[in-house]
């Protein structure tokens, strides 16, 4: 029976062998080098992002400073600890619902707070836009 | 009677295996994973992410630059000075024009150079860049 079939006919069996060591390379290589990569993280925008209109009255704006200490000054008027600035800004929106919140940092200091602090910010005027700049170096 | 039975179904050498569902499974794995393979350049460093809670989840992140606690800039395994940011994004661009960017910076990291990579990479022209964070 199976040698007839061999020859010729409907039963004329491909030998697949090579072809499924093929892919089972592929597969395997497939495998070794996908990565699945799960990164979370906050959008950075610039003030860049949205130009001034000319004639246009600049919306109020909160001025979150980041000081070298880590501390946050706001509207260099108070000092603020980096984790209580939603509570600042959720206030500031509620009385100025079309402001913007602008977080400065220093340069030397530390990018964790600086991120801390965009978070805070984020997480305090729900989608409204929060950019960050560098303050200019003073000496 | 009885040998034919053996030799039909009682595996005998030259049985053979029907490998038919075996290779449906094979070839959709293996479409999956070409499908869903993005080849990502990993930095090569380790950073301590800054926590937050306002993140979301980056889709296609394919260009990832990572700035070290040392303000060190990493990129696809090698260190790198910040004038090279810019071509070094526009040459991972080139093989990923669909991905998005993520600065990978080190809480201890200064602000400084992450405000400035970040520059350097919307200076090529791609705005979608987002630093990465850890949940909190």
């Amino acid at each position: 029976m199976r040698k007839k079939a061999t020859h010729a006919g409907d039963d004329a069996e491909v030998n697949i062998t090579p072809l499924l060591d093929i892919v089972f390379i592929l597969l395997i290589f497939f495998i070794v080098t996908a990565t699945f990569l799960r990164e979370k993280g906050i959008d950075i925008r610039t003030p860049e992002d949205n130009p001034p209109k000319i004639d246009e009255i600049p919306p109020p704006a909160l001025l979150l400073a980041v000081q070298e200490d880590g501390f946050v000054r706001v509207n260099n008027i108070r000092v603020i600890d980096p984790g209580s600035v939603t509570p600042v800004v959720q206030e500031f929106i509620a009385r100025e619902p079309q402001g913007v919140v602008l977080v400065s940092a220093a340069p030397t200091s530390e990018s964790g707070v600086a991120v801390q602090v965009l978070d805070q910010a984020q997480s305090g005027c729900g989608g409204c836009s929060v950019s960050l700049a560098l303050q200019k170096e003073v000496n | 009677m009885a040998r034919r039975n053996i030799s039909q179904s009682g595996g005998g050498e030259d049985e053979d295996v029907n490998v038919t569902p075996l290779l449906d499974i094979v070839f959709i794995m293996l479409i999956f994973f070409i499908v869903t393979s993005t080849f990502v350049k990993e930095p090569g460093v380790e950073v301590t992410r800054p926590f937050a809670e306002s993140a979301t989840e980056r889709k296609a992140a394919s260009i990832i630059v990572a700035i070290s606690d040392k303000d060190e800039i990493w990129i696809n395994k090698e260190q790198v000075p910040l004038e090279a940011v810019k071509t070094m994004v526009e040459q991972l661009r080139r093989e990923n024009p669909k991905g998005t960017a993520v600065v990978q910076a080190d809480a201890k990291s200064k602000t400084r150079l992450l405000v400035e990579v970040v520059n350097q990479i919307r200076s090529t022209g791609l705005t979608d860049v987002a630093v990465s964070t850890e949940d909190v």
